[in-house]
């Protein structure tokens, strides 16, 4: 009877060690874990006051002690957001697409993806934008983002000049509408390209006057009709080889340049209608930028 | 009972063996200890983040002499492309007992990289130095980036293996006869006929151009002073002369205009071919550990 309390009282011990050895286990790992959790938050609090170098050193760190991987998505997002703060949008780019391989559910994967094409649009790549977001179309995943696609879409071809194809994206969601509105008024106030070199071709001049070039337009007028006189008036007297010669070396030289300079006017104030819409969208526009 | 108890506990400890073990290894409650900072340190510069890597190699330098990690950093910045700090660093190592040979060879390298090539020009060797052979190979290809053409094709070729034995001849080959154009032949031949200085010398287009354009306006100017125009035959005269002139300087300059552009080619080429093979400095083990 006395060996049989014994044997009990040694499975009591033994199972009270065993109580105890788990939960020393349990701690070490829960203490590593908080260890892991206080690091995030030290590298978020990085990234938030804008040091994207030491954040970004941090993440990694991180990246390296977790050997459960627990963080592996969260650490490579934001890695890449610290690279696409930085321009580094290559860099951002191949660790937006870890991200993605890494996500653990559809939301981190759609958030990676659009990253992505926001980095192509933000380094101007906008044709590898536009193929990605073909290829988000045809994938069940992004049924629910149809909007968000055209939304990117329209961003891309705004980047690339295409303001037409932008307006239309733009239209056909609720939150890009106010974009589109922009783009109208946009093409709206840019000058003819073609027109200006047409009414260039019927009078020398004209095309720089519709651009608001009126000093040049006045001088082109002036030498074409200066050379021509002297041609026709050449012509007129039988000087040939001098009608030819004042004709072809100097009369074509400035109607040419006249059309050159009408075609290049216009584009000039293109281009300054189109900076002043995209310095007003990156200062005063409040929704998604890329 | 018992029996049951421990089956449980056994499997509670296979389940969990790695936090203990990793607990064991590594000090997972301080991320900054010295320990971690050198692994860390390892991880970045495995992966070729060498500004990081070398903070965390400082870091635990501070406390923790280690010539492993040193060569790391002076590699890192070697890489980097920070070659004052580079060359600084090694050469404080090859002071050091265990990397006294491999820094001074990569001493050595980082001259070579830097195209300091007085070093070389004042470099004496020392046979029982155990790099003997790489120092060799360096300085053979520093002459021959000078343009050197005192040393005879075996001598220069007979430090290198040969493994690449092929390409370093083909580099000499190269050195020793660039195919360059010579710019006189060029004019010359551009005074003779328009244009051929050109042709010479590979633009084809610009030579035939040339010889068209000259062409006409002597024609012009032969055919004005014919027909007794003789104001138009002084102004097409005068162009003639200009581009005949032109031509010929033109033709000059492309000549000299080649030969740089060869010089480039061949400078390019030898630098990637030294890159490719770590400028002859072999790449110690425990940089990938």
């Amino acid at each position: 009877m006395l060996n049989q309390d014994n044997y009990e009282n040694t499975g009591h011990l033994g199972l009270l060690i065993q109580i105890i050895l788990i939960i020393i286990i349990f701690n070490i790992n829960a203490y590593s874990q908080a260890v892991l959790k206080n690091q995030l938050t030290f590298a978020d609090s990085l990234f938030t006051t804008e040091n994207f170098f030491d954040a970004i050193t941090e993440y990694k760190r991180l990246q390296f002690f977790d050997k459960n991987k627990k963080y592996d998505f969260i650490t490579n997002y934001k890695i890449a957001k610290c690279y696409k703060a930085g321009a580094k949008f290559e860099d951002a780019i191949k660790y937006f697409s870890i991200s993605a391989l890494k996500s653990k559910n559809d939301t981190d994967f759609l958030n990676s993806k659009f990253q992505i094409v926001r980095c192509n649009i933000l380094r101007k790549t906008n044709s590898n934008a536009l193929s990605l977001l073909s290829k988000f179309e045809n994938d069940v995943r992004f049924n629910n983002s149809i909007g968000k696609i055209n939304y990117w879409r329209g961003w891309a071809f705004m980047f690339s000049g295409d303001f037409e194809r932008a307006e239309y994206y733009f239209s056909k969601v609720s939150f890009g509408k106010e974009l589109a509105q922009k783009l109208h008024q946009v093409e709206k106030d840019k000058y003819s390209v073609n027109f200006a070199k047409a009414i260039s071709y019927i009078l020398p001049g004209a095309g720089q006057f519709y651009t608001g070039h009126y000093i040049s337009g006045l001088l082109s007028l002036g030498w074409n009709v200066l050379w021509g006189y002297l041609t026709l008036n050449a012509f007129g007297q039988n000087r040939i080889f001098d009608g030819l010669a004042v004709g072809s070396l100097l009369w074509l030289r400035f109607y040419r340049g006249n059309i050159q300079n009408a075609e290049r006017f216009a584009r000039i104030k293109n281009r300054e209608i189109t900076n002043k819409l995209l310095i007003q969208i990156q200062n005063n526009y409040k929704g998604l930028k890329p | 009972m018992l029996f049951n108890k421990n089956i449980f506990f056994l499997i509670l400890f296979l389940i969990f063996p790695k936090q203990f073990v990793f607990s064991q290894t590594v000090d997972s409650t301080n991320l900054f200890s010295a320990v971690n900072r050198l692994s860390f340190g390892n991880y970045l510069f495995k992966q070729k983040d060498y500004l990081r890597a070398n903070e965390e190699f400082r870091a635990y330098l501070s406390n923790n002499p280690n010539d492993t990690a040193a060569f790391k950093i002076a590699f890192g910045n070697s890489q980097m492309g920070k070659s004052i700090s580079a060359l600084s660093e090694f050469k404080s190592l090859s002071k050091s007992n265990s990397l006294m040979d491999l820094s001074r060879l990569y001493f050595v390298r980082e001259n070579l990289k830097t195209n300091n090539f007085d070093y070389f020009n004042n470099l004496k060797l020392d046979s029982s130095y155990p790099y003997n052979q790489n120092i060799q190979m360096m300085s053979n290809f520093s002459k021959l980036m000078q343009g050197s053409k005192e040393i005879g094709e075996q001598n220069f070729l007979s430090p290198f293996p040969n493994t690449i034995k092929n390409s370093v001849k083909k580099f000499y080959e190269r050195s020793v006869n660039p195919n360059y154009k010579n710019a006189t032949a060029a004019g010359v031949l551009s005074a003779i006929i328009p244009g051929s200085g050109k042709i010479y010398v590979g633009k084809t287009g610009d030579g035939i151009t040339a010889l068209l354009v000259t062409g006409l306006f002597t024609f012009l100017a032969v055919d004005n002073f014919k027909a007794d125009h003789k104001m138009r035959a002084w102004i097409f005269t005068g162009l003639a002369s200009a581009f005949y002139a032109g031509n010929i300087y033109g033709s000059v300059i492309a000549a000299q205009q080649y030969n740089i552009g060869v010089q480039i080619s061949f400078g390019k080429n030898v630098v990637f071919f030294l890159k490719k093979h770590n400028y002859f400095a072999p790449l110690p083990k425990f940089l990938f550990k």
